[in-house]
């Protein structure tokens, strides 16, 4: 549906994106995440067409409109700040590109009239946007942007703009709306609860490049690099090398001694998510490592422990607080990771 | 601690004395200009006057000359203002949209006839219409007042328009609305407040000039405050004060009615889109 290739945009010898393949399904919603100025908002505008590529295409159903004009791609478009106008009412707000479209009055009544049930704004429609809350006026910007019926909608950080307990609580009600007008939606992000709330598919994002493409759960599972591993979840990171001859044995630089799984060459480490440690482990276990409990601190459904293993390194983990066996700070424990756990990740090439 | 204590009080002490030299020395001779228009005597006497009427408003009815004047003032107020609005709009909407190198340096350009004195500017211009040949006087003048009030039309402009965020376009245009639709929907609706303050100031300002216009007139085109001089210099009477009190009550409601129609607006408009 849309299709993103090769595309690239430089500001001076500055690559803000840097040759971009994507594909996006029909109905898709797919999450563009990445930490500030990583390229997603400007490929987001390249999409849209407030930006001109510096190479690369951008294809809608299969048509190249590189070079339409933003007004003709028919691509919707959410704002961050919203932008309603502010001279006008909620309703003229979201009839404003259906008359653009020249849809007939009727028509206009009807769509408006669905959206606003859609949106649960209801009985609003007189108001002006000055006159609403931050959760309202972001409804306001989703049915105003839907109701030209888009082929693609953009939306930029659409919930960073509204406080946390809001924010959580629209997430799901967004992703409801979105699948409801079945629309295919690419949403911009730096916050990774929100991209696994609301999207089929997250693409990651790093200095320009696409770092991983996949479902919330495999990037999880599986991260294809340590910046993914960071950026998506907590995890635990040891750098270090394979064992010479032995792709399933690696040493870490502490000089800890793990049995590994997944593949990946070098330069490569280890990512754990912490709550796969078992504190704990039996004599028959692989990959127990002695360490020793330095602080706890409990957070209700769950405990930090802070320790610190054999080598030096000290480790921070979360672990559900219905455990029963609570080690103490001073105790010396074992712990324990399944190799299954201990995942062979590719160490990020940094400049 | 005491120190800055001295000096807030200082402030405070200062900004009081600043305002009572205000009211001394701007609101006080217009208030006693204002009461001298009323006088009944002959010549120049003490305040206050020791006799009322309004004969000093019928002179200034009864004479043609200053009635000549008032519909030049007027009719120069009006077009000035209004070339003065499209032309400063438009080149604030430029200034606002575009980022190029020189962009400061062209927008003091634009502002420069605020900084140089209308005495330099009349006799240019008057050197200027003579070399390509405008000999019409009301030309003359229009093309003075429109260049001294441009200014006033382009900052109010530029400030309102500038408070305009561009994600404001963005949106109508990613609504299919092309950038021309756009800037008429959404931009001039928005900076319509600030247009009509300038347009304000713009009148004011060339129904009041007096420098560009004493250059530019000629003996059967003047406008108001030029024949005022004129006459003051030939028998100074009290209708310079009937007309100053006219002029106050003029100004005075073109402010009022914009305070009223396009106060309100304000009050509901900044909030949203100044944020």
């Amino acid at each position: 549906m849309l299709e993103l290739q090769g595309l690239t945009k430089s500001f001076g010898d500055q690559r803000a994106v840097d040759a971009i393949s994507l594909m996006v399904r029909e109905g898709e919603i797919v999450a563009l995440l990445g930490p500030s100025g990583c390229g997603k908002t400007t490929t987001l505008r390249m999409i849209a067409g407030f930006e001109a590529p510096s190479a690369g295409m951008v294809r809608l159903d299969g048509r190249d409109v590189t070079a339409q004009r933003p007004n003709q791609r028919g691509v919707g478009l959410v704002f961050q700040d919203y932008a309603l106008f502010p001279h006008m009412t909620v309703a003229q707000n979201i009839d404003y590109g259906m008359r653009q479209q020249r849809v007939p009055q009727a028509e206009r009544a009807e769509r408006r009239a669905a959206l606003m049930r859609l949106v649960r704004l209801e009985g609003l429609h007189a108001r002006r946007p000055a006159q609403l809350s931050g959760g309202q006026q972001q409804r306001v910007a989703l049915a105003r942007a839907l109701a030209v019926r888009p082929r693609l909608l953009l939306l930029d950080e659409p919930l960073s703009n509204l406080d946390a307990r809001l924010r959580e609580a629209l997430r799901g009600e967004l992703r409801d709306i979105l699948r409801a007008a079945g629309t295919t939606a690419l949403v911009v992000t730096h916050a990774q609860d929100e991209a696994m709330a609301l999207a089929d598919r997250i693409v990651v994002m790093n200095r320009g490049r696409i770092e991983q493409a996949d479902t919330p759960e495999a990037l999880y599972r599986e991260p294809a690099t340590r910046f993914v591993a960071e950026f998506i979840g907590r995890s635990l990171w040891f750098s270090g090398a394979l064992l010479a001859g032995d792709p399933r044995r690696f040493r870490t630089v502490e000089g800890i001694e793990l049995v590994v799984t997944g593949d990946a060459t070098a330069p490569c480490g280890v990512s754990i998510r912490p709550e796969h440690v078992r504190l704990g482990a039996r004599p028959s276990d692989v990959n127990r490592l002695p360490a020793t409990v330095e602080r706890v601190a409990f957070f209700g459904a769950e405990r930090h422990y802070g320790l610190r293993l054999a080598g030096g390194r000290a480790i921070e983990l979360v672990l559900s607080a219905a455990i029963t066996d609570r080690p103490q700070p001073g105790q010396a424990l074992m712990l324990c990771i399944d190799p299954a756990d201990c995942r062979l990740t590719a160490e990020d090439q940094r400049g | 601690m005491r120190l800055a204590l001295l000096a807030d009080d200082a402030a405070v002490w200062s900004s009081r004395l600043l305002a009572v030299a205000v009211v001394l020395f701007l609101v006080v001779p217009i208030a006693i200009c204002v009461v001298l228009s009323f006088d009944a005597r002959d010549y120049l006497g003490g305040f206050p006057p020791t006799a009322w009427s309004l004969r000093w408003y019928r002179a200034f009815f009864d004479n043609p000359s200053y009635l000549d004047g008032l519909v030049v003032s007027l009719k120069l107020a009006v077009l000035a203002t209004l070339i003065a609005v499209i032309a400063g709009t438009a080149a604030a909407l430029f200034l606002a949209r575009s980022r190029f190198p020189g962009r400061a340096a062209l927008e003091t350009v634009f502002l420069m006839p605020k900084f140089i004195p209308t005495v330099v500017i009349g006799f240019s211009l008057l050197g200027f219409t003579a070399a390509v040949g405008i000999r019409d006087a009301f030309t003359r003048l229009l093309i003075g007042h429109a260049v001294i009030v441009l200014p006033f039309t382009i900052r109010a402009a530029l400030a309102s328009l500038v408070g305009i965020r561009p994600s404001l376009v963005e949106a109508a245009v990613s609504l299919g609305a092309s950038e021309r639709r756009a800037l008429l929907d959404i931009v001039v609706p928005l900076a319509r407040t600030g247009i009509a303050a300038g347009a304000v100031m713009a009148f004011v300002l060339s129904f009041d000039e007096v420098a560009v216009s004493l250059f530019l007139s000629d003996p059967f085109t003047q406008t108001l405050p030029v024949v005022l001089i004129a006459e003051m210099r030939a028998n100074l009477n009290l209708t310079i004060a009937a007309v100053s009190a006219s002029f106050l009550v003029l100004t005075g409601t073109v402010l009022l009615l914009l305070d009223r129609t396009l106060g309100l607006d304000r009050v509901i408009g900044q909030g949203i889109y100044r944020t």
